[in-house]
């Protein structure tokens, strides 16, 4: 499988949801000082996963047009330290829960993904069975703090079911 | 559409870095700021972009090729 950079959304809300094994069969799951720090506040067993491969890296933002950008999206330290990362290893996958921050790694070239897409995803990769997946979004607005408007949550689960089935 | 009064409890950390930004004066009050912060999540955060973006990870969950 491939590099991931991570920003601390879908740690966080995939340690809320104790799925983080859904990143397991990345070869590579890199997260940036401030992300580090952010995750470590809020969930630091997110870290310590023993099937995840993850690396901590210092980010050097050195790009003027990187910063005006975050600055206009109003992006925070870990977003923009893990867009900088993105911008030497531009092939990782980049995953993150925040709209912002998706829109400006969208605009500067980058794939992008986020917690919903992972947890759907570890079904074909063979990670998760879909009754799980299924049961994981189901127990959403209970057991995270990711917010989904709740009749957006209950169409993404008919259309999975409706795959799925 | 008047004016809502509300209660907001902020966790801590988030409360210490709000103090820094009040004591230092970008902020006249705590009011002023929780209505800069919101507005900014608000222009960032367009639910129509958060909903295309939710339906874009369940493709890619579903019949992604990596």
């Amino acid at each position: 499988m491939s590099e991931a950079i991570l920003d601390a959304g879908p740690l966080i809300h995939l340690a809320e949801l104790d799925a983080l094994d859904v990143l397991s069969d990345f070869t590579s799951l890199y997260v940036p000082d401030a992300v580090w720090d952010e995750v470590t506040n809020y969930q630091s067993r997110a870290l310590e996963h023993p099937k995840l491969k993850i690396k901590r890296l210092n980010a050097s933002i050195s790009s003027i047009a990187l910063m005006a950008l975050a600055q206009a999206l109003t992006l925070d330290k870990g977003e923009i330290e893990a867009l900088a990362l993105l911008e030497g290893n531009p092939q990782a996958l980049f995953l993150t829960d925040d709209t912002a921050a998706r829109l400006a790694a969208i605009q500067r070239g980058y794939t992008v993904h986020g917690k919903i897409g992972l947890l759907v995803r570890s079904v074909r990769q063979g990670l998760r069975t879909h009754q799980e997946v299924l049961a994981l979004l189901n127990g959403l607005p209970q057991h995270s703090t990711l917010h989904i408007r709740p009749q957006l949550l209950d169409a993404i689960i008919k259309q999975l079911q409706d795959e799925w089935s | 559409m008047d004016e809502i009064t509300t209660t907001i409890n902020i966790p801590p950390r988030l409360a210490e870095q709000t103090q820094v930004y009040l004591e230092e004066g970008w902020f006249s009050d705590l009011n002023s700021l929780v209505i800069e912060a919101l507005r900014r999540f608000l222009e960032t955060h367009q639910i129509e972009l958060n909903e295309r973006f939710l339906q874009q990870d369940i493709e890619w969950g579903l019949h992604g090729n990596e």
